[in-house]
């Protein structure tokens, strides 16, 4: 018999994929390669996913959700956008990983969102360049780096009004035991 | 919610990287070649200052591009994103367009013939 | 987990800065005139535009500098060069620059070399056909072909071993009616002066190309290991064209010099007859043994004057001549189209000897 505790990460881990797909899937509908025509430049708001999760659930779980969200992307979008998707999307996550440590004190959730932004595209545009066998650095990354600038606002300011909701409300305490609060102070455990 | 100093720092260095990448690059002289390839391998070869042909048209999957005026570019194309079409004209030579989902590439390339420098006489 | 993370950072930091590594060193090109009557190309990779133009700046100073030393029709205020010698035939010897005399002692070496087929002294008789040739292209109603008497009396003074040098006083002296006409060695020595002072200078990765006397100094930087020389095809009717559908064939080259001459440069009609500028010492008249000669030579003075006497010479005389000078290739073409080279030569060759670029 499953632990509680047990059940409620897998069922909250996949809910995170399902509404990580869903964001996707979404914002494709925008259509943001007319502004900026770069291949595989994207608002980033599954980011939002592997944020949330980093912060909540904690490193691994973030990690198992996120490369869960690539593989099954990868069903509907084919395997060279998959291989994108999940080398865009472990950069972000190693990014974001990296600056969380210090979350409060030197960072916001905009500064760890634009740092996952702007590695998510680098990642990308590292793929795209091993795969096709040349150097797309150079005309690219200038472009990506803004554009990973900008998204890393735009998906932070969003989300955190999100975030903001979901901590005040007593939500994450109740059903993320081990959460690290992003937007709200931390109160120390009894 | 409170912006922070790491934050700030964090988008100038983006900033900064981006500008110095962008003007960093050295400048060419006027580049003559344009090389299309699919799925990694060459399919044409362009001299951009005395093109052999205006189109190139890859039928399948529908792609077509276009040299005029020392310049070339996706016209048209089958993919949903349309990013290599609304990248542009290409002239300089590095200048590259991608259409990821057809593996297709148009890079710019510099010089004369690839491998002739020189005529002795 | 901090010590970690910070780690993570360098690493992504670094590895988003892989669009920041500066490419491979470009190619750069440029030209200039108004050295020995013909456009000096200078081709070459380096890491900044600067650095490249710091070498085409040394490779036109040699050139302008000996353009005015080794100029047979205009004199220069002040400075004495090959005219002035040949003003003051039989009058006095004239004081010039070490370059003169340097020149002009490798010429005396190269006639013997040749067997007299490079002949510095030759002056008199080339005179002759300039001044045919440009009434033959001035009108070419009037165009005439000079007579054998003409031209035995002038060959009558092209002894090479009486241009007195006296190296110590640094002057030269000719006698009444000589003349020095430095056409076949000039423009060789005066690229391979150029090539070593970038060499000296540390230079790697230049082509210089004199009018098509080409000199590689090192290899390209760009991938390949050697620099594409075309070969021209002496029946083409192109006067330039990199396209290898129109070149006899393509050299692969590092480090050495390539010279062609053929019946193709400087020539005028008499009555349908081409008459081309490289004269024949035994006939007096163009030599006709081929139409065209490239010469691959570890020198380009050397390139420059096998190219000259490789196309004079008869054929088992040059064929020997190469063979027997160190280092040295050539390639000749017929008049019925046909292709002799020496033993070492297709190694150079794209098409007929499969060699290849290292791209």
């Amino acid at each position: 018999m499953m632990k509680k505790k047990m059940v409620q990460k897998i069922t909250i881990s996949a809910l995170l994929v399902a509404l990580a797909l869903a964001l996707s899937v979404a914002e494709r509908l925008l259509p943001i390669g007319a502004l900026i025509p770069v291949p595989g430049v994207k608002l980033g708001l599954a980011n939002v996913v592997t944020m949330l999760a980093l912060f909540y659930i904690g490193a691994r779980g973030a990690l198992v959700v996120l490369v869960l969200r690539c593989l099954l992307g990868g069903l509907f979008t084919g395997i060279t956008a998959m291989i994108f998707s999940l080398s865009g999307g472990l950069l972000a996550f190693a990014a974001m990983l990296a600056l969380k440590q210090w979350h409060a004190r030197a960072f916001s959730i905009f500064g760890i969102s634009i740092g996952g932004a702007a590695a998510h595209n680098a990642g990308q545009i590292i793929a795209a360049s091993l795969l096709l066998g040349q150097n797309l650095y150079t005309t690219y990354l200038p472009i990506l780096l803004l554009t990973g600038l900008a998204t890393g606002v735009i998906t932070a300011a969003a989300a955190g009004a999100l975030f903001i909701r979901l901590e005040k409300s007593g939500v994450i305490s109740r059903y993320f035991p081990d959460a690290h609060l992003m937007m709200t102070a931390e109160r120390k455990r009894a | 919610m409170k912006i922070r100093l790491g934050d700030i720092l964090l988008a100038a260095a983006a900033l900064a990287a981006a500008l110095l990448l962008l003007f960093v690059r050295a400048p060419q002289d006027a580049p003559a070649v344009a090389v299309v390839l699919r799925g990694g391998e060459e399919i044409a070869r362009i001299n951009l200052q005395n093109p052999e042909t205006e189109e190139v048209r890859i039928d399948e999957p529908g792609i077509v591009i276009r040299i005029e005026d020392g310049r070339i570019r996706f016209e048209a194309s089958s993919c949903p994103d349309q990013t290599c079409v609304h990248t542009g004209w290409l002239s300089r030579a590095g200048d590259i367009a991608v259409c990821l989902p057809n593996e297709v590439i148009v890079k710019v390339e510099g010089g004369e013939t690839d491998d002739i420098d020189v005529v002795a006489e | 987990m901090k010590k970690f993370s910070l780690l993570l950072l360098a690493a992504l930091l670094a590895v988003s800065l892989i669009g920041c590594a500066p490419d491979a060193p470009q190619q750069y090109r440029t030209e200039f005139l108004g050295t020995f009557d013909t456009v000096v190309s200078v081709i070459g990779y380096a890491d900044t535009e600067e650095e490249f133009s710091q070498a085409a700046g040394i490779v036109h100073e040699t050139f302008a500098g000996l353009h005015q030393l080794f100029d047979i029709y205009h004199g220069y205020s002040g400075v004495n060069n090959i005219k002035t010698i040949n003003d003051n035939a039989g009058l006095m010897p004239v004081k010039v620059d070490a370059r003169i005399i340097e020149l002009l002692q490798t010429a005396k070496e190269w006639h013997s070399k040749t067997d007299g087929a490079v002949n510095v002294a030759m002056g008199p008789v080339l005179a002759v056909w300039h001044e045919y040739r440009g009434t033959g292209i001035a009108s070419p109603e009037d165009a005439a072909v000079p007579g054998a008497q003409e031209l035995a009396e002038a060959a009558k003074l092209t002894n090479i071993g009486k241009i007195a040098i006296d190296e110590a006083a640094s002057t030269v002296y000719i006698e009444a009616g000589m003349r020095i006409d430095v056409g076949a060695i000039a423009k060789g020595y005066a690229t391979q002066a150029a090539a070593d002072a970038l060499i000296a200078a540390g230079y790697d990765s230049v082509l210089i190309s004199a009018g098509g006397n080409v000199a590689a100094v090192g290899a390209p930087k760009d991938g390949r290991d050697k620099w594409g020389v075309g070969v021209k095809d002496p029946q083409s009717d192109l006067a330039y064209s990199t396209d290898d559908e129109n070149l006899l064939d393509v050299a692969y080259v590092s480090g050495v010099s390539v010279v062609s001459s053929g019946s193709y440069e400087r020539y005028y009609e008499v009555d349908g007859v081409r008459y081309h500028h490289l004269i024949d010492p035994q006939t007096l008249f163009p030599a006709a043994h081929c139409i065209g000669v490239t010469v691959i030579a570890q020198d380009s003075t050397a390139a420059d004057v096998l190219s000259t006497a490789a196309f004079v010479l008869p054929p088992e005389e040059a064929m020997l001549l190469i063979e027997n000078t160190e280092g040295t290739e050539a390639l000749w073409v017929h008049e019925n189209g046909d292709v002799t080279l020496s033993s070492g030569m297709a190694a150079y060759l794209k098409h007929i000897g499969g060699a290849t670029n290292g791209a």
